[in-house]
């Protein structure tokens, strides 16, 4: 018969080392899934500020451009900066100047007389990119001047600060999503629910 | 100081000159209510410094409810976001959010810094009653540094004082506009809150030298009027001008 209180003693350190060692596989997976780049579509939903300033309220009223009013539908820029489409809308209007590249995308063409509003109200989504100043934590500085009025999101492997903006001429809020990547400052926006920005970010840069 | 015209027809006749002269310079098709303005707008977001002198001509009457605004602002970025602004106004001020512009219901114009950066707007008072008619308080909007924070920010200066520095991810802008309005949008009466706009000039990303602001997009409500008058100078106004 073997001595089982001898056994008893090489087992239970093992057991617990064992367990220790599945403990701590267990943790780094988890800490692995918190860190893992965050390309999912994301469930639940987004608690936001219900503060906002009403086209009324403020001192000068928002003014409604036309997109055509600069740009092309195909100027010349960074081709690290060129989108062709987002979320399957194609590229329609573009501006760029220097380090700054401003798109619009669209599923039917811009008119040469769509404004801002009517391009947000049929579907637009505007993705604008600029030079990152060096040493810049855009989306940690966007959270601490915006205050509760801006949320720290996940986008793949970027911090985010997303935003329900104020509304503009047509009474609209949209959403805003401001990320970096330490060259270029991302902002992109649409007239989508909360949930579904963070979805469009993750799309896109996950891409 | 009242408005008057020596005859229905002689008024008709002006007006319809000074029609002439805004299809003439190219009347932009996003006019809002009550709101009169020159802009220069670029091809693309290559402005970093806008300024000039605003020449104020009125001190009109208080209208309970009523705001009037003279503003210069850049517009920051990309077409139709964010911007900031420096400028004077008197009567209603900013309502609901947080934005601290409050009523000032009396004859002298206060100086306001407002602006959206992020998407959310922002309105402060600076100084309180600081002009009245006759005064041409230079104003500065520009991107560089802000000694109080020790980094590179917004600055904007009205009557020479620096007042505020705001961060923005942008540096440069794509329009530089000054002008005249009235608040809110549901006002539709037009008051006597003329200004003339002089020494204007607006800096390109990567110059140091100012040049004329060459305002190439005016804007105005039906009832009130631009004039175009030099490449530095444009008059907003209700006719006629004081």
């Amino acid at each position: 018969m073997a001595d089982t209180k001898r056994l008893k003693r090489v087992w239970v350190p093992i057991g617990v080392a064992i367990a220790a060692i599945l403990a701590a596989s267990v943790a780094a997976t988890v800490v692995s899934a918190q860190n893992s780049s965050e390309c999912s579509p994301f469930e639940g939903s987004i608690k936001e500020s219900e503060a906002f300033t009403p086209v009324e309220g403020r001192m000068t009223q928002p003014r409604d451009p036309v997109i055509t009013s600069y740009g092309s539908s195909d100027p010349a820029m960074d081709p690290q900066a060129s989108v062709d489409a987002i979320h399957g809308k194609p590229r329609r209007w573009a501006a760029a100047n220097g380090g700054s590249a401003y798109q619009y995308f669209l599923d039917s063409e811009v008119t040469s007389d769509m404004t801002l509003s009517e391009f947000f109200s049929a579907g637009g989504i505007q993705l604008d990119q600029d030079p990152a100043e060096p040493g810049e934590a855009f989306a940690a500085e966007t959270l601490k001047n915006l205050g509760e009025r801006a949320v720290a999101v996940q986008i793949g492997d970027y911090d985010a600060a997303l935003v329900w903006a104020d509304p503009e001429v047509s009474n609209t809020r949209l959403h805003h999503l401001y990320w970096s990547d330490g060259k270029v400052n991302y902002g992109l926006y649409a007239d989508v629910s909360a949930e579904q920005m963070v979805n469009l970010g993750r799309e896109f840069v996950c891409r | 100081m009242s408005k008057s015209f020596p005859h229905w027809m002689g008024k008709g006749v002006w007006l319809t000159a000074t029609s002439l002269i805004l299809l003439v310079v190219g009347f932009s098709s996003d006019a809002t209510a009550e709101w009169a303005s020159g802009q220069r707008l670029n091809s693309s977001a290559n402005i970093d410094g806008f300024k000039g002198n605003q020449g104020i001509r009125t001190n009109p009457s208080t209208v309970n409810g009523v705001g009037f605004v003279h503003p210069n602002q850049i517009d920051i970025g990309s077409l139709g976001g964010g911007f900031v602004a420096v400028g004077t106004y008197n009567g209603r001020g900013t309502t609901g959010g947080s934005p601290d512009c409050p009523n000032d219901y009396d004859a002298r114009w206060s100086i306001y810094t407002d602006g959206i950066i992020g998407g959310v707007y922002w309105c402060n008072k600076e100084s309180d009653d600081a002009f009245g008619i006759g005064a041409n308080p230079a104003f500065v909007i520009e991107w560089g540094w802000c000694p109080s924070v020790s980094a590179n920010r917004w600055l904007l200066y009205m009557g020479g004082t620096l007042w505020r520095c705001k961060d923005a991810p942008q540096e440069s802008g794509i329009a530089a506009v000054s002008g005249l309005e009235t608040t809110p949008t549901t006002v539709t009466a037009d008051y006597n809150i003329d200004a003339k706009y002089v020494n204007l000039k607006r800096n390109q990303t990567g110059s140091s030298t100012w040049i004329s602001l060459n305002q190439n997009d005016p804007d105005a409500d039906p009832n009130y009027l631009f004039t175009p008058v030099d490449s530095e100078t444009f008059n907003v106004y209700l006719a006629p001008l004081d």
